[in-house]
């Protein structure tokens, strides 16, 4: 009966006019809104979130293997920290600066920019010691700008699912590598998550929303229950799949010709620390 | 060329670094207005390039050496705003990590380097190319335009130092920034220039200008093929043979440091004082001294300067490119 009422409210009238409300200009002109903390936090998401998508993408047939790439870094990293002279830093730069000018820009300012930064944090902290006279002080931010760029090289040039592969073939337990692949999977998941929610929310957000950053709270509670509940379908998952708590990340160990290249590579930095240090 | 600080006052360095600021604005104005997008890396290779250049060192009679600059080639290539540019930041580089060329006078030595070299050399390359329009009479363009820069850019740095005595001394007459008049000045920079940097600089413009033609045609004519990795083989070669500017083992006339400047004999005897403001004046130490490391062997040590100069320019006009943009066309 209700609905019979309501369908006769909306026919027009007798006279075959239109409703007063029908022929007015609608004319609202929402307020204008900042929406820059949302836009910030999705591009931010969205342009991490496709740098880890693109990451199966990358060259996994390197001529050097993952493994190598990683003690390579873990022991040239050890030696730039080592070094009380210039000379090692210097000859690690100039390979470093050579290897850089054949990338192409895109990837030299990718590279460059986390770099930059923490070299500039440094050299902030030493800025007092160099303008009260001790100029050897700048060797700490060659120091942090030469290790930095040597994980950002690895970071950059490795796939992350191989570097867990890689830490395996190194013996690191099974139960990190475990929790490092989930990391990685669940920042992808919630990334997505987190941007869905952001985009919902921008939708929904006509003229001035003054309680939009009331929102960030329900978002971040949302991401974390959304986790919740991935981390009891993963548990499961992993159950029905016949998981024991013991995480096996399988390695074939064959020797093969490049490994003495790799040796040799390494054994070439010692000695170059070696004779820079003037132990030699 | 490269000159020192505390050879010029830190006023009349004041008034170059004014003059190069619109020099410089509208030396980018004009790149990004002109120059196509795909070029603009090749500055890093143009920059590169003067930077290796400026190392190989030449004797000249009478102790002091005298180097090359690459000036005009980079304009005859990219366009004499482009080579404002490109050598500016070379010379920047050599400023700060390697000491070569005061951080004060850097206003100074761009003036000299990155404008009126690039600049004279190119228009007199176009005005022979203009009267003498044969592919010798282009050859012979580049040739006299690049002696012709130089030589320019020498006379001017000679001027610049010449005027600091007249301007500038103290109670007892003693120079306190450069100690040469004009009349020291000019013939001790310009003879070695004319006779020596000069046709290096000539020889060494012709002889890249027609590798790059012959390898990477695209670099001169926009319709033809840009090929890099035969440019980057030359430049590796120039880095391999940087060494070579060691054999010349004096130091450049008005490049002298303190210690050296007391025994010099510009003036037919020894100077006999050190000017006040070399003592007292501005000092700053660079990472690379004289392109040399400590503890490591001189040709290792220039070998190693070469490689992080060279690179160092190629990866900021590449970053340069990718920020700038440039000319929204394409070669």
């Amino acid at each position: 009966m209700e609905q019979i009422k309501q369908h006769k409210f909306l026919l027009p009238e007798k006279n075959n006019k239109l409703p007063v409300w029908l022929t007015q200009n609608d004319n609202y002109n929402p307020c204008r809104d900042r929406d820059h903390f949302i836009d910030k936090t999705l591009l931010a998401l969205t342009g991490k979130l496709t740098l880890l998508k693109n990451q199966p993408a990358m060259a996994t047939d390197s001529f050097f293997s993952a493994s190598f790439k990683l003690i390579c870094t873990i022991v040239l990293i050890l030696l730039i920290s080592l070094s009380h002279r210039l000379m090692f830093p210097l000859i690690v730069l100039a390979v470093f600066l050579t290897y850089l000018a054949c990338l192409d820009s895109r990837r030299i300012s990718s590279i460059l920019k986390p770099v930059s930064a923490a070299m500039f944090f440094s050299l902030c902290i030493v800025l007092p010691a160099f303008i009260s006279g001790q100029q050897n002080t700048l060797m700490l931010p060659l120091k942090v700008f030469l290790t930095t760029m040597s994980a950002a090289f690895l970071a950059q040039r490795t796939a992350f699912s191989a570097l867990t592969k890689a830490l395996g073939g190194l013996h690191v337990p099974g139960l990190f590598i475990m929790v490092l692949d989930l990391t990685l999977k669940y920042i992808i998941l919630l990334g997505n998550t987190a941007a869905d929610l952001l985009i919902a929310l921008r939708l929904r957000s006509i003229g001035k929303n003054d309680r939009k950053y009331k929102s960030m709270g329900s978002i971040m509670g949302m991401v974390f229950l959304k986790a919740n509940e991935y981390s009891i379908d993963t548990h499961n998952a992993m159950l029905c799949r016949c998981f024991t708590g013991d995480y096996h990340v399988s390695q074939k160990h064959r020797l093969e010709s490049r490994y003495f290249i790799y040796m040799a590579i390494i054994l070439t930095m010692i000695v170059v620390f070696l004779y820079a240090e003037e132990y030699l | 060329m490269h000159i020192p600080d505390n050879y010029l006052s830190p006023s009349t360095c004041a008034v170059f670094a004014a003059a190069m600021v619109p020099i410089w604005y509208y030396s980018l104005k004009k790149i990004k207005e002109d120059l196509p997008k795909d070029k603009i890396p090749l500055i890093g290779v143009g920059a590169a390039f003067s930077f290796l250049l400026m190392m190989f060192n030449l004797p000249i009679p009478g102790g002091t050496t005298a180097h090359a600059v690459g000036g005009t080639l980079i304009a005859v290539l990219l366009g004499p705003y482009t080579a404002c540019i490109a050598i500016s930041v070379a010379l920047l580089i050599q400023a700060v990590i390697f000491g070569d060329g005061g951080i004060l006078a850097f206003g100074a030595n761009s003036f000299n380097m990155a404008f009126v070299l690039p600049f004279t050399g190119y228009y007199i390359f176009r005005l022979i190319k203009k009267i003498w329009p044969s592919p010798l009479g282009k050859k012979a363009a580049i040739f006299i335009g690049a002696y012709a820069g130089i030589n320019m850019a020498a006379f001017i740095a000679a001027i610049e130092f010449g005027l600091q005595p007249l301007l500038f001394a103290d109670s007892m007459g003693h120079a306190l920034y450069s100690p040469y008049p004009l009349s020291v000045a000019i013939p001790a920079m310009v003879l070695p220039h004319i006779l020596i940097a000069g046709i290096a600089e000539a020889v060494f413009t012709i002889a890249i200008y027609e590798f790059i033609l012959k390898v990477s045609p695209g670099m001169v004519y926009s319709d033809q093929k840009t090929k890099l990795n035969p440019v980057f083989a030359l430049i590796v070669t120039l880095i391999v043979l940087s060494p070579l500017g060691l054999l010349a083992d004096g130091t450049a006339w008005g490049e002298w440091g303190a210690d050296e400047i007391a025994a010099d004999t510009s003036f037919g005897t020894t100077l006999g004082y050190i000017p006040d403001k070399m003592i007292n004046g501005f000092n700053y130490e660079a990472f690379f001294p004289d392109y040399t490391v400590t503890g490591m062997p001189d040709l290792a040590g220039y070998i190693l300067s070469a490689v992080i100069g060279s690179a160092a320019l190629i990866i900021i006009f590449k970053l340069l490119g990718n920020i700038k943009g440039g000319a929204n066309k394409t070669a």
